[in-house]
C-alpha cells in the first residue's frame, strides 16, 4: 500500500472530482457512488429533455427548439457539476492533508504557483476566444493587431484572470487541513 | 465494524499521520476506520496489521 505513481486514469479521476492526496479505497468507493448517482441524474434529465423536445417540435419553431435545447443542456451540465461538487465537499474528499508546518508551507507555495498558472491560462484562453469572436463580428473593421492589442479587452480579462487566480488560491487554502 | 486499530496505534506511540503514511492511505480514511465508520478491504486490513506489527485477529476479530 505504499505510495506509487498514479496512472493517467487515476489522475483524470482525481482532477475531475477535485481530489487531492492518496486516492485510497475509501475515496475510490465514494467516487464510484457519486459517479453512479451523477449518471442516473444525467440519464433522467436527458430522457426528460428528449421527451419534451418531441412535444416542443410540434409547438415551436426549429430555432426556438434549438435555443431551448441549448439552455437545457447547459442546465443539465451545471446540475451535474453542482451535485458532484456538493457530494465531494460534504464527504471532504477534496481536503488537502498537511502533515507538519514544512509540508503546509510546501503545499501553500505549490498552490500559489498553480493559481498563477491558472490565472495565466484563463487569460490566454479568454483572449483567444474573444479574439476569434471579435474577428467574426468585426463590424468596426479593425485590423488583427488592433484586435490583439485592444487595451480595454486586455485590462478587463487581466483583472478577471487575477480575480480567478486569487479566488482559487483562497479556495485551495481553505481546503488544507493541518 | 469495531476494531482496536486506535488502541494499538496509540500503544505504539504512532500518530494517525504516521500510520496513514506507512500504510499509504489518507488520514481521513484511517480516522474513519478507527471510528468504525468505514469497513476496510482485507488487503487494507493486512496492510494496517503489518504496519502496526500486529495481526488481523488482535485488530479486528470479535472486538
Amino acid at each position: 500500500m505504499r505510495k506509487t505513481k498514479d496512472s493517467l486514469y487515476v489522475r483524470i479521476i482525481k482532477h475531475t472530482y477535485g481530489i487531492h492526496g492518496y486516492f485510497d479505497e475509501y475515496k475510490k468507493q465514494e467516487v464510484n457512488r457519486i459517479g453512479n448517482n451523477a449518471f442516473i441524474i444525467l440519464f433522467i434529465l436527458f430522457f426528460l429533455q428528449m421527451f419534451s423536445t418531441v412535444f416542443l417540435v410540434s409547438l415551436l419553431d426549429a430555432d426556438d427548439v434549438l435555443t431551448v435545447l441549448l439552455f437545457t443542456d447547459l442546465l443539465i451540465f451545471f446540475t451535474i457539476i453542482f451535485y458532484v461538487n456538493i457530494a465531494v465537499s460534504r464527504l471532504k474528499l477534496d481536503q488537502v492533508e498537511a502533515y507538519d508546518n514544512n509540508d503546509y508551507n510546501f503545499k501553500i507555495n505549490k498552490f500559489k504557483r498553480k493559481c498563477i498558472l491558472m490565472a495565466f491560462n484563463f487569460f490566454i484562453c479568454e483572449r483567444i476566444l474573444f479574439f476569434i469572436l471579435d474577428l467574426l463580428s468585426n463590424d468596426k473593421h479593425l485590423t488583427i493587431p488592433q484586435l490583439i492589442i485592444s487595451p480595454r479587452e486586455n485590462i478587463v480579462w487581466g483583472i478577471s484572470a487575477i480575480f480567478v487566480g486569487i479566488t482559487n488560491y483562497f479556495v485551495y487554502k481553505h481546503k488544507i487541513k493541518k | 465494524m469495531n476494531n482496536k486499530v486506535k488502541l494499538i496505534r496509540v500503544s505504539k506511540n504512532l500518530q494517525q499521520k504516521d500510520l496513514a503514511l506507512k500504510v499509504g492511505i489518507s488520514r481521513q480514511t484511517l480516522s474513519l476506520i478507527e471510528k468504525g465508520r468505514y469497513n476496510p478491504s482485507l488487503k487494507l486490513c493486512v496492510s494496517i496489521a503489518e504496519a502496526l506489527d500486529s495481526d488481523l485477529n488482535s485488530l479486528f476479530w470479535k472486538v
